[in-house]
């Protein structure tokens, strides 16, 4: 089942989230984001949970949306301090700038990784070094299968199977 | 605890119905399926023209790979492929979790209201 997500602008993320918190959705359950290559943005999801009752999970969706060329929304963890690792695996996995976070060390990268891996234009590099199984043509008959490229893998990085 | 009947447990096969189209193959977001054929010529009585058939001669998929999406399953034109709840499958090497053509057959029967 989709749930409903409120859609806000980013100027009003953190106010939103904070009335949410005032109104009982204290439990942070889920944030991260989204890649929208297609349309120049990226999307910042954040599920919480009203806590007060163990039996029936009472959640809210909260979405905004943020430029993809100079990507940034205010920190959340002004209002929730459970945010602050979400928030910083969002940075490096999308390269998301969170103004007012007291910390945005990288969280499960190595240093000196270049690339945000969770943005779309990222080659996964075990793509490229394992031989797509989609590739394998048929043994004989009269029209060869024409072989599309593998998602996520850009042209020029496969090799020229005849 | 039962397991619900349209949990995703296993992928079954059913080779008769496959033809070896490679959809599943590349469609699947994680490169766990694997498919080899061959075509034969086909006359049939009446017919001008033989006809080349494909004939599949190994479907393997990997569970140490497959994230259980289900992509292969939905987009399968000649429905070929169902899920089934059984899930109790344990391998001690990598290579054991390769499940091959007989294999993937034999979970047919586990397939409900097929």
């Amino acid at each position: 089942m989709t749930p409903d997500v409120v859609q806000v602008r980013a100027v009003d993320w953190v106010p939103s989230v904070a009335a949410k918190c005032a109104g009982g959705f204290t439990y942070l359950d889920l944030l991260t984001a989204v890649d929208r290559p297609a349309d120049e943005r990226f999307d910042i999801v954040l599920r919480l949970v009203r806590p007060e009752d163990p039996h029936d999970v009472i959640d809210v969706w909260l979405r905004t949306s943020v430029d993809r060329t100079a990507p940034a929304v205010d920190s959340l963890t002004g209002v929730l301090p459970a945010a602050a690792w979400h928030e910083r695996e969002i940075h490096e996995m999308f390269g998301i700038d969170f103004p007012g976070h007291p910390d945005l060390r990288l969280l499960l990268l190595a240093p000196g990784l270049e690339v945000h891996p969770l943005r779309k234009e990222t080659p996964l590099v075990a793509r490229v070094e394992t031989p797509w199984p989609g590739a394998a043509g048929q043994e004989s008959g009269r029209r060869t299968r024409r072989a599309s490229l593998p998602p996520g893998v850009p042209a020029t990085w496969v090799r020229e199977e005849s | 605890m039962s397991i619900p009947e349209q949990a995703r447990g296993v992928i079954a096969l059913d080779p008769d119905a496959c033809t070896s189209c490679m959809i599943c193959v590349r469609e699947c977001p994680d490169w766990c399926i694997e498919i080899e054929s061959h075509t034969i010529e086909v006359t049939e009585p009446g017919a001008r023209r033989p006809r080349s058939v494909a004939v599949l001669d190994r479907f393997a998929i990997d569970w140490g790979l497959c994230m259980y999406c289900g992509i292969c399953v939905e987009v399968c034109p000649f429905d070929a492929l169902f899920w089934s709840p059984e899930h109790d499958y344990p391998a001690s090497t990598r290579s054991a979790l390769v499940q091959e053509t007989q294999r993937l057959a034999d979970w047919l029967p586990s397939v409900p209201q097929r």
